[in-house]
């Protein structure tokens, strides 16, 4: 839904952006902006993906976007700035907000932060999505952070989590500015689940006593996704986070991967077991099942072809309870995942999830 | 009137673009004649032509409206002269008066003095002598005033010496000391917006507000006026006179009436309630900063030190940053920072008031504070007020999130307003001196600045340049607020 798109010198951005609205019938639009959104990535195969999230989120919280690409290969001294509005069709009206796109070769990203700075909307917040792994050293991501009240990633982009959570950890611990992960953020509807089906202390209790979690996940592959297992990662760690459980040791068995945990109670393995979906979105958690020291069983699985819907029972040898039907949040359409991104502090739980990752042995 | 220094650029880019929007307008008497008064030799056509020019780039209504020009163009004139030529000055009365008989112009008079300051004194006294400025005790009928441009001095004691040379030829009533701030509609607004609406004006006071931040950026350099800037530095340029204006403005009291007496004895007052700075708040409560190189717009500039006409080890600031305390009963404990400066980010003149946090953590989020409520005054450009105020996010949590009120001059009125410069020679012209600095005004602001101003001319800056070029200042400047637990809005 992008508008036409204009190549302007940086020089134009206001005016352009100016002109371009008032060409609209403002009876039918209405400029919008909720936050500053700036949008690192390097330009490869994921820039069409950072473009979709760009456009999800603008269509739920209309912002300023400031999309930055760095074409790292080029050595050049090249850049493009483009401006447009992207807009999103409520009712009768449109609601639309300003795109500014800057594309620079390396050898002109020293120029980027001197580009940002001046568009930048006043006395709204600024988050900062950085694509690229956090991990790898790169000279723009402090300069862009000094300016950013939240800075979110995306652990897709690592080759190492462990590593990634580390730097995550860092990044809050020096600059106290608040921090996201998109991939955390795509779990909220599983830990809301979780809150819900095990509010009861009953139940409570019995998931104290859990000895084996199997969960399993969709590890098909996308031209956007390869690191598939990592929501499963985060899912399991918060529970064991949730439960005070302490970490032990992983290992892994061909293609699935075992976490050790100490409860109070006894010694807990979680299974991560990789399934192939092809029409399913890529890392998309399906089924969980607890069992518990005393046989106690609870299942979560996913309806394949309504993807939103969990059914959750819980058994044992002598009973078996009614399944219950859960929908969950569509995070990935956008409204719970740009809450979660964009709107709360810091998550604690995440925190505590990150904490327990870092001393993980994961590749 | 009679421009002294019309060949500067301020002639063709300000002053008749002015004078052609106000005949345009209709607000120019018929009987008007505009005298360019300088030392290259030129003629009526050659001078008029190049205002054409001036104003066919300058002006805001383009393009220049010929039928307008025809007439206009007649009105215009140019006289050849030394500034100490006293014979010049001879000729021109008599020029004027053969304009007061052919245009009808009753031999009112409005000097414009846009020359370097030095020729103030000088200038007067040849007029003084030339006849060409009337006693206001035993001349009724006719009038003459004398608009004179900043810098009113480069210190106290040069402004107290300026002022004192006027005076023999001058009362102060004839004194109009332009500040073209003052003219512009968004600082006339600020009297407005406080003292015509009680939402504001209720909680304008120290019970409500934490703090008080003035910008005056500029994203251009020094340009061409490098000698210029070796001499004054930013402080003197802009500082002194526009900021403190704008200081005045949101700390004055209510005036008693509207006159220009009323007013300027309010802002007086508040400059005389500004808590001088001593030697040891110099490191502490002001900030100079130089620019070094870096980017703007995406291209690569120089530093000022590599600016044409400027030292390679010059030691003038570019940045200065102040914060002043107002010891009255409104504005007791309550900080005014003052931040201004070349080769910043962006163009942009603003006026924030920063609202202390409400009681109570009822919605605070974890240890962070929300965000304070901040009212903003854009002066320039995109002229305007804006209210932050925190908001709950749609859906079933709570989480908060700031957002903004915007009000836009240019949305509303669907107009642009009018030049600052269009409005102060009206009111010259018109007698009314409101928008013009008081003798008083400028030598408390001076008071104020100089012990500042000999502290940096006495103590060399190690760390110049300190701020790269399309930032926001030094880091020095961040820090000065960072130990109010404070943080300059990024605009």
């Amino acid at each position: 839904m992008t508008d036409t798109t204009h190549l302007v010198s940086p020089a134009e951005i206001h005016q352009k952006l100016n002109e371009i609205w008032e060409s609209l019938d403002t009876t039918k639009s209405t400029r919008a902006s909720l936050f500053n959104l700036i949008f690192y990535t390097q330009k490869n195969n994921r820039s069409a993906y950072a473009q979709k999230l760009v456009q999800k989120i603008v269509e739920k919280f209309p912002s300023r976007v400031i999309f930055i690409c760095v074409d790292k290969q080029s050595k050049e001294d090249s850049l493009k700035t483009e401006v447009s509005i992207l807009s999103s069709k409520q009712g009768e009206h449109d609601v639309a907000c300003d795109y500014i796109y800057f594309e620079a070769s390396s050898a002109s990203e020293v120029r980027i932060p001197f580009l940002v700075l001046p568009h930048i909307l006043p006395d709204l917040p600024v988050y900062l999505l950085w694509a690229e792994d956090p991990s790898k050293e790169d000279s723009l991501a402090p300069q862009l952070e000094q300016f950013s009240n939240r800075l979110i990633f995306d652990s897709e982009s690592t080759d190492n989590l462990a590593k990634f959570a580390t730097n995550l950890v860092r990044h809050f611990e020096e600059s106290k500015t608040d921090i996201a992960d998109l991939n955390w953020a795509r779990i909220e509807s599983w830990r809301n689940l979780f809150s819900m089906a095990f509010h009861a202390s009953e139940k409570l209790e019995h998931i104290q006593q859990a000895k084996k979690i199997v969960l399993s996940y969709n590890a098909q592959e996308s031209h956007f996704f390869c690191h598939t297992r990592i929501q499963a990662i985060y899912l399991q760690a918060w529970l064991a986070c949730q439960l005070n459980w302490t970490y032990k040791s992983m290992r892994q068995e061909n293609d699935q991967v075992f976490f050790t945990y100490q409860s109070p109670h006894t010694q807990v393995e979680v299974q991560l077991i990789p399934t192939h979906h092809s029409t399913l979105p890529p890392g998309l958690i399906l089924n969980l099942d607890i069992t518990t020291c005393d046989q106690q069983r609870y299942s979560f699985s996913r309806d394949p072809q309504e993807i939103h819907h969990i059914t959750f029972q819980g058994f044992n040898a002598e009973k078996c309870e009614l399944p219950t039907q859960y929908v969950l949040a569509k995070a990935e359409s956008g409204h719970s995942l740009v809450n979660e991104i964009c709107h709360r502090g810091t998550s604690t739980h995440f925190l505590k999830v990150l904490h327990m990752i870092k001393k993980m042995e994961l590749c | 009137m009679v421009i002294f220094g019309a060949t500067g650029d301020l002639t063709a880019r300000k002053l008749c673009p002015a004078l052609y929007n106000l005949a345009r307008e209709g607000q120019l008497p018929p009987q008007f004649a505009c005298v360019g008064f300088a030392r290259r030799e030129k003629s009526h056509d050659q001078f008029r032509e190049e205002m054409r020019e001036g104003i066919s780039n300058f002006s805001r209504v383009k393009p220049i409206d010929e039928s307008l020009w025809a007439n206009f163009k007649d009105h215009l004139f140019y006289h050849q002269s030394e500034f100490h030529d006293v014979e010049g000055y001879k000729k021109l009365g008599a020029f004027l008066q053969e304009l007061d008989r052919k245009l009808g112009t009753k031999a009112n008079r409005v000097f414009y003095l846009s020359t370097q300051p030095s020729f103030f004194p000088l200038i007067c006294e040849n007029l003084h002598r030339a006849g060409l400025i009337y006693d206001t005790d035993t001349t009724q009928d006719k009038w003459s005033r004398i608009i004179i441009e900043k810098p009113f001095g480069h210190d106290l004691k040069s402004a107290e010496s300026l002022q004192t040379e006027l005076m023999r030829f001058l009362k102060e009533k004839q004194i109009y000391r332009i500040d073209h701030y003052l003219g512009k509609e968004t600082v006339q607004n600020i009297l407005i917006f406080r003292f015509a609406n009680s939402l504001f004006e209720s909680v304008w006071n120290h019970r409500y507000v934490d703090h008080m931040q003035i910008t005056v950026a500029e994203d251009i350099g020094i340009g061409t006026r490098g000698n210029f800037f070796e001499e004054a530095g930013l402080l003197r340029d802009i500082v002194q006179n526009h900021m403190m204006q704008l200081l005045c403005h949101v700390a004055m009291e209510p005036p008693v009436n509207l006159t220009a007496d009323g007013i300027q004895n309010e802002k007086v007052k508040v400059l005389q309630a500004i808590r001088p700075l001593l030697p040891s708040d110099f490191e502490t409560s002001c900030v100079r900063g130089q620019y070094g190189p870096g980017f703007i717009n995406g291209q690569q500039v120089v530093g000022y030190r590599q600016e044409k006409n400027v030292s390679p080890t010059s030691n003038v600031e570019t940045y200065a940053a102040l914060r002043f305390h107002i010891d009255s009963w409104r504005w007791a404990g309550v900080p005014f920072y003052l931040r201004g400066g070349k080769r910043l980010p962006k163009r942009a003149t603003e006026i924030s008031v920063i609202f202390k946090d409400p009681p109570g953590v009822l919605f605070q989020q974890g240890e962070k504070s929300n965000e304070p409520n901040t009212l903003t005054i854009r002066i320039q450009p995109d002229e305007g007020t804006s209210l932050k105020i925190n908001c709950k996010v749609p859906g079933p949590s709570s989480p908060i999130q700031p957002v903004k009120m915007d009000f836009r001059y240019g949305s509303y009125f669907g107009m642009s307003p009018p030049e600052a410069y269009e409005r102060l020679i009206q009111d010259c012209i018109l007698g009314d001196n409101t928008l013009f600095a008081r003798e008083d005004e400028v030598l408390h602001s001076w008071r104020l600045l100089t012990p500042i101003l000999d502290y940096w001319a006495a103590t060399k800056a190690n760390d110049f340049p300190n701020y790269q070029s399309g930032t926001w200042g030094p880091k020095a400047a961040d820090d000065m607020l960072a130990r109010d637990n404070r943080k300059w809005r990024l605009i």
